[in-house]
């Protein structure tokens, strides 16, 4: 089975039942921290706009995703992120869902997230193949 | 061994970065045998081959600790370490932090790690059978 090469893979795996959505997700993040540091490449693969999952949750992490992988690794925001259907949550999410955390994630979490009320870490999204803090411009 | 990965790609057809050596991040400076289990000898006895080294649960228990400061989705990495401690046979907080020192010596556990600590072991204990 081929690994999502773009939001829009992971939304139509998670849809299809092919994948998990969190495990489609990091097949992603894999694909897209391997380009670094090809920022056209990395582009590519937010462009173009992911199906909604109908998964309000789900589609709050799309717009989250594309929104902070850009903001981070300097490329562009893709329009897409902006779709109402993005912020849609009707409360506040916890990622991790660990009470001990709560005032961290509420501290920290980066915009993307927080502006669709997702709370998580300050630096979210890491996989092993994260790139390493020295080349990460 | 980059070839050998080529070539099972090829014959398989995996993706060309099937074989993860990512995982680097996570290991220590230094990693003793004890880590591991041989899991096989190809061909077996002295003749020159391949051997397949397993990490030990143990082990991956202490990464997955460290993997802690990362977020998912899913919370992967917590649910795997409540696994895996549950197979090494944690039972408590003391023991969990005595593991990850065991095999990261030189090394502070991440404060974010540390906090879950006690959600790891409620979860483990609920996991036990009754």
């Amino acid at each position: 089975m081929s690994r999502p090469q773009s939001l829009q893979e992971v939304a139509d795996d998670a849809v299809s039942g092919r994948k998990s959505f969190g495990h489609a997700l990091d097949e992603f993040l894999d694909a897209f921290y391997l380009d670094h540091p090809n920022k056209p490449q990395q582009q590519r693969r937010l462009d173009e706009a992911p199906n909604f999952t109908g998964n309000p949750l789900q589609d709050a992490w799309l717009g989250a995703v594309g929104e902070h992988l850009a903001r981070r690794w300097g490329l562009d925001v893709p329009t897409w992120t902006r779709r109402p259907q993005h912020y849609a949550l009707n409360g506040p999410t916890f990622a991790p869902d660990s009470r001990p955390l709560r005032h961290i994630l509420i501290a920290q979490s980066p915009a993307a997230f927080k502006s669709r009320m997702i709370f998580t870490l300050a630096e979210p999204l890491q996989r092993a193949r994260f790139p390493r803090a020295a080349d990460a411009s | 061994m980059k070839d050998a990965a080529a070539y099972a790609a090829t014959l398989l057809r995996l993706p060309d970065d099937w074989l993860n050596n990512a995982v680097g991040g996570f290991t220590p400076e230094s990693e003793s045998d004890d880590f591991f289990l041989l899991q096989g000898d190809y061909p077996r006895g002295d003749r020159p081959g391949l051997k397949v080294f397993m990490a030990k649960p143990e082990y991956l228990c202490a990464m997955k600790l460290k993997a802690l400061t990362r977020a998912s989705f899913e919370d992967r990495d917590f649910n795997d370490l409540v696994e895996l401690a549950s197979t090494a046979g944690i039972e408590d907080a003391e023991q969990l932090m005595d593991l990850f020192f065991r095999f990261y010596p030189d090394e502070e556990l991440d404060p974010v790690a540390k906090a879950r600590i006690p959600e790891a072991i409620e979860a483990i204990r609920r996991r036990r059978p009754r």
